[in-house]
């Protein structure tokens, strides 16, 4: 009897902290307007509620499009080291559950994730652990990657598992310094003395890893994701665009055809900037990193990808009338 | 099944339902029932290679209780020892010795390429250690087959320890008198929670950061792989006592009482200190059947020198079959007998606490230079690392990576350290409920509860251990 009590009392004084805790972040979080836990997200909810263009992708899309030279109604809701299965996750949250209007999805891929180089990618999806119970599609999403993972969400504080330190950061940031979040999601890299000897050295250490080709066919989880966003942004009415950006001195040139050839029978307009033919990018002095334009880079970036996106708007125009 | 599993929680909470609810006669032959269901979730196949074992063992440990000479036991304890040790060759060591040999003849002799079976090396040693104690006539042996497999294969001590001696747990099975007591449960559920805490949140937190820079290290200098060096030092101590305090407590709460594992090691003063804290159970176990076998110290200085070394370069071997665990004994030999001969162990226990102190950070340090060989997977890397410490350029150019990820850690190693330095090292885990009392007790299992849902690495790592 005694242990009975005893443990009746552990796990009501456990439930008790946990929701308090939970309501305490829950309030932190909504307030905060800056970062990636969250912060983008709310501050796009809040400030906008029509969009002409939605850009999102990783690192290299939050760092490479500049939402003002897109249009003045763009957004870049990018978030580091994210793959597919993420950025369809908060799309659909945004689409089905949110108050806003989308017209078009510019959707930055990488060649590694369409060729499943990238290990665990699915596993992404539980940095969407927030919309748990919230989104079924992220429940279902999450719910796979294991037998019992439904229980862990018996606890309220569990969704934020992982995200405490960024939540209460981003929180500070935005109410207690004021922190100004970046200009419509676009994170700047502007250039620096340091520049050239990191990309020198980064080629150099990573001319090997690049040296390997991707694998011959499309992975079936990224074929799985992109369909299911590709049904979404149709049912939404939302022109859905992928696209992917240019890294320094590209190795792999191949490929280009099974790419193209996926995105045409799926109807979905594909630009594949990766081995862009312009002499421009193997500027050492527009990079942060192989992988990274800095703010120049970007820039010259941006406006090619306008000009890309425009005269493809305008065909997708014509054809319609 | 990994313990940082919800299948582990799941599986105990039937386990000991059905346990406390069956009849004590018969509690045995759930409990052997478990620990085979627990180890074939891993792989099925490798159950074959524990019952072999454990037949083996039986069988010798009969033939040998009959037996007053010492020279008649000797045939079947060499049969134990050759198969018990020949399981471990083929699987740990063959493809080290193939490997090896390749490179000092320039033969190439093709490589087995076995699956290492987890926890190998742990139930070899418990199960040797019931042959050796017949065999020197310190235990009597088990003749009830079920109860010694159950000793060999017991789940929560299984793949990772602490390696029991036949002498401690298996007079415990014989007992019925497994009752669901209060005390148990409390103490045993605190340690159980304070070994996940270990594991999911500061161990699995840093080895996020250690990975990141051991895995590529060429691009870090001075502090940065310093800083990864210390870190590793607190994420194997949490890993592998976050593992035996979960063993330790889950069979507390069923009432059984395991050895103690771990006592703080990095307040040691001295490497012969260290060694007496931590993973007491292998240190313990060396000790007793390999150092003194080999004569220990009663030979003569020099003997005691070579014994300390091999002893340790064995306990290096025992970890793991490459070159860096031989020198990572080797080290820790060469430690233990410079101690030995200059007898620190007795001299820094009368000076000044100022000294002490500064003789625990050195410790910490000699111990750090150990992990490098450990956690480093070749021995050029091992060089490499070791050169990046020791470079002057950029020295204190510490890369934090991510931001998040640092400041957890931070957080909760400081909160871990200062909860042992408080609280555990004053009071003993299995009498915290009477000296902190109730309330007190539980406020502290649930804020270590709620750091594991919001800070715990939650996608069940392994336990390193688990390899060796």
């Amino acid at each position: 009897m005694r242990i009975i009590k005893y443990l009746t009392v552990f796990l009501i004084s456990l439930l008790l902290a946990d929701q308090g805790v939970n309501l305490v972040l829950e309030r932190l979080y909504a307030q905060t307007m800056t970062g990636q836990s969250g912060g983008k997200v709310n501050y796009l909810l809040k400030n906008f509620d029509h969009l002409s263009t939605l850009s999102i992708g990783n690192s290299r899309c939050a760092h490479h499009v500049i939402p003002e030279v897109i249009s003045d109604q763009t957004y870049n809701l990018s978030h580091n080291g994210m793959t597919l299965i993420y950025h369809v996750g908060l799309i659909d949250q945004l689409l089905r559950y949110e108050n806003i209007q989308i017209d078009t999805i510019l959707l930055h891929l990488e060649r590694e994730e369409i060729f499943g180089e990238k290990k665990n990618a699915e596993k992404d999806i539980q940095h969407l652990k927030y919309f748990y119970n919230k989104n079924p599609w992220i429940q279902k999403k999450i719910s796979g990657l294991s037998r019992f993972e439904f229980i862990k969400y018996f606890f309220s504080t569990y969704k934020w598992n992982g995200k405490v330190m960024s939540v209460v950061n981003n929180w500070i940031k935005s109410q207690l310094l004021n922190a100004p979040p970046p200009p419509k999601g676009y994170v700047s890299n502007p250039p620096s003395g340091r520049d050239s000897i990191n990309v020198s050295w980064d080629y150099q250490r990573l001319s090997k890893i690049r040296g390997a080709e991707p694998g011959e066919h499309l992975a079936p989880e990224f074929k799985d994701n992109i369909e299911y966003l590709n049904a979404l942004c149709k049912e939404k009415k939302i022109t859905l665009i992928c696209f992917t950006s240019p890294v320094y001195q590209p190795v792999l040139k191949n490929r280009n055809a099974k790419m193209d050839n996926y995105f045409k029978n799926l109807s979905v307009p594909f630009l594949n900037f990766y081995d862009i033919n312009d002499d421009d990018f193997q500027s050492i002095w527009l990079w942060k990193d192989t992988y990274h334009l800095n703010s120049d880079g970007a820039l010259l970036f941006s406006k090619i990808l306008r000009r890309d996106l425009n005269q493809l708007l305008a065909e997708k125009l014509n054809e319609k009338k | 099944m990994i313990f940082n599993s919800i299948d582990f929680i799941l599986f105990f909470l039937v386990i000991t339902t059905l346990f406390f609810f069956s009849k004590p006669k018969y509690r045995w032959t759930l409990l052997l029932a478990a620990s085979y269901f627990f180890y074939m979730y891993w792989k099925w196949e490798f159950i074959f290679l524990i019952i072999f074992s454990t037949l083996i063992d039986y069988y010798c440990g009969m033939q040998m209780s009959g037996k007053d000479q010492k020279r008649e036991r000797l045939p079947y304890f060499l049969i134990s020892l050759f198969s018990n040790l020949g399981l471990l060759f083929l699987f740990k060591y063959l493809d080290f010795f193939t490997q090896s040999t390749n490179v000092l003849l320039g033969t190439a002799i093709p490589m087995a390429n076995l699956i290492l079976p987890m926890g190998i090396s742990f139930y070899t040693f418990q199960t040797l250690s019931y042959s050796i104690e017949i065999y020197q006539s310190k235990s009597k042996c088990e003749p009830h087959l079920g109860k010694f497999a159950l000793y060999v294969s017991f789940f929560p001590q299984l793949v990772a320890g602490p390696i029991e001696r036949a002498s401690h747990l298996l007079p415990q099975f014989q007992t019925n008198e497994n009752r669901l007591r209060y005390h148990n449960v409390v103490s045993g559920l605190t340690q159980v929670v304070l070994g996940f805490f270990k594991k999911v949140v500061i161990a699995d937190t840093i080895a996020i950061y250690v990975n990141s820079i051991y895995g590529t290290y060429e691009l870090y200098t001075g502090f940065t792989l310093l800083f990864a060096t210390y870190l590793f030092a607190i994420q194997i101590y949490c890993d592998f006592s976050g593992y035996s305090d979960i063993a330790i407590g889950c069979s507390r709460i069923l009432g059984y009482d395991l050895m103690e594992n771990f006592k703080q090691p990095y307040f040691s003063k001295s490497v012969t200190e260290f060694w007496r804290r931590w993973h007491i159970s292998l240190s313990t176990w060396l000790r007793d059947y390999l150092y003194i076998s080999l004569g220990g110290n009663r030979k003569g200085k020099l003997f005691t020198y070579r014994n300390l070394m091999l002893t340790m370069l064995l306990g290096g071997l025992w970890h793991g079959s490459s070159w860096n665990f031989v020198i990572w004994g080797l080290l820790n030999g060469i430690y233990l007998a410079v101690e030995k001969r200059t007898n620190f162990n007795r001299w820094i226990t009368e000076q000044s606490r100022a000294i002490q102190l500064l003789s625990m950070v050195m410790i910490f340090h000699l111990i750090c230079l150990t992990w490098v060989f450990f956690r480093a997977e070749t021995f050029a890397k091992t060089i490499g690392i070791l050169e990046g410490i020791f470079t002057t350029e950029y020295f204190f150019n510490l890369q934090i990576k991510d931001t998040g990820v640092f400041a957890t850690l931070l957080i909760t190693t400081v909160s871990f350290f200062l909860l042992e330095i408080f609280i555990l090292r004053n009071i003993n885990i299995k009498n915290l409920d009477q000296q902190l009392g109730t309330w007190k007790l539980t406020g502290l299992k649930v804020t270590m509860c709620l750091f594991i849902l919001l800070f715990g690495v939650s996608e069940g790592s392994q336990f390193i251990y688990f390899q060796f």
